[in-house]
């Protein structure tokens, strides 16, 4: 039996790490160009390999026949997904709630800062629900 | 669940690559399968099952 035949889902596993591989050569030359004081130069690479990621991502997912992942590294993208949803609800909305406490009894003042972070997490739930709707109505 | 899986794909003389080329998954989701940590989906297992001529019971038992 041949062990070199290439196939559809070892191929797109290949073109999955060469995306991941892209997005982390921007991370990486953006936080380098802070530390070089090269933050412009940086920043572009970082912008370049990101949206070349994220449109190779989308032309691969949604105009052509590769398979990214197998079902076994989907279902792990799932897990991953829910015990996130479920560390931040978790975690997240104890803190949330406690501030709202503190700042109505007058001990402490939620910084403009803190409530764009509140906002955006209230925003990421609210998105969340509408996927789900989306997902179980299709579903 | 357990399955024989390894047994049988070293009968046919087939690594962990060539079965997973075979059925189209990655090696890493057979060698998975093999040390009990993913179940597979019921389309999975019907290909394997094909694959090995056998029933999808003879390869997976659910205890």
């Amino acid at each position: 039996m041949s062990t070199t035949q290439d196939h559809p889902a070892r191929r797109g596993q290949r073109y999955n790490r060469i995306i991941m591989a892209v997005f982390a050569v921007g991370i990486v030359s953006f936080f380098a160009g802070m530390l070089l004081d090269q933050t412009f130069v940086g920043l572009v690479v970082y912008a370049v390999a990101c949206l070349g990621g994220i449109t190779a991502l989308l032309y691969l997912q949604f105009a052509s026949s590769v398979q990214l992942s197998d079902e076994r590294e989907q279902r792990l993208h799932e897990r991953a997904s829910g015990a996130l949803i479920m560390i931040a609800a978790y975690v997240g909305l104890p803190v949330v709630i406690g501030l709202y406490l503190l700042d109505n009894l007058g001990y402490y003042t939620i910084p403009p800062v803190v409530w764009g972070g509140i906002y955006a997490y209230s925003a990421l739930f609210l998105l969340w629900g509408v996927v789900y709707t989306v997902v179980r109505y299709n579903a | 669940m357990k399955n024989d899986l390894r047994d049988r794909r070293e009968r046919h003389d087939l690594s962990q690559a060539d079965l997973a080329a075979e059925v189209d998954v990655t090696r890493q989701t057979i060698n998975s399968i093999e040390r009990g940590r993913y179940d597979p989906s019921l389309e999975l297992a019907f290909e394997l099952a094909t694959y090995f001529d056998c029933r999808i019971e003879d390869i997976f038992d659910p205890e």
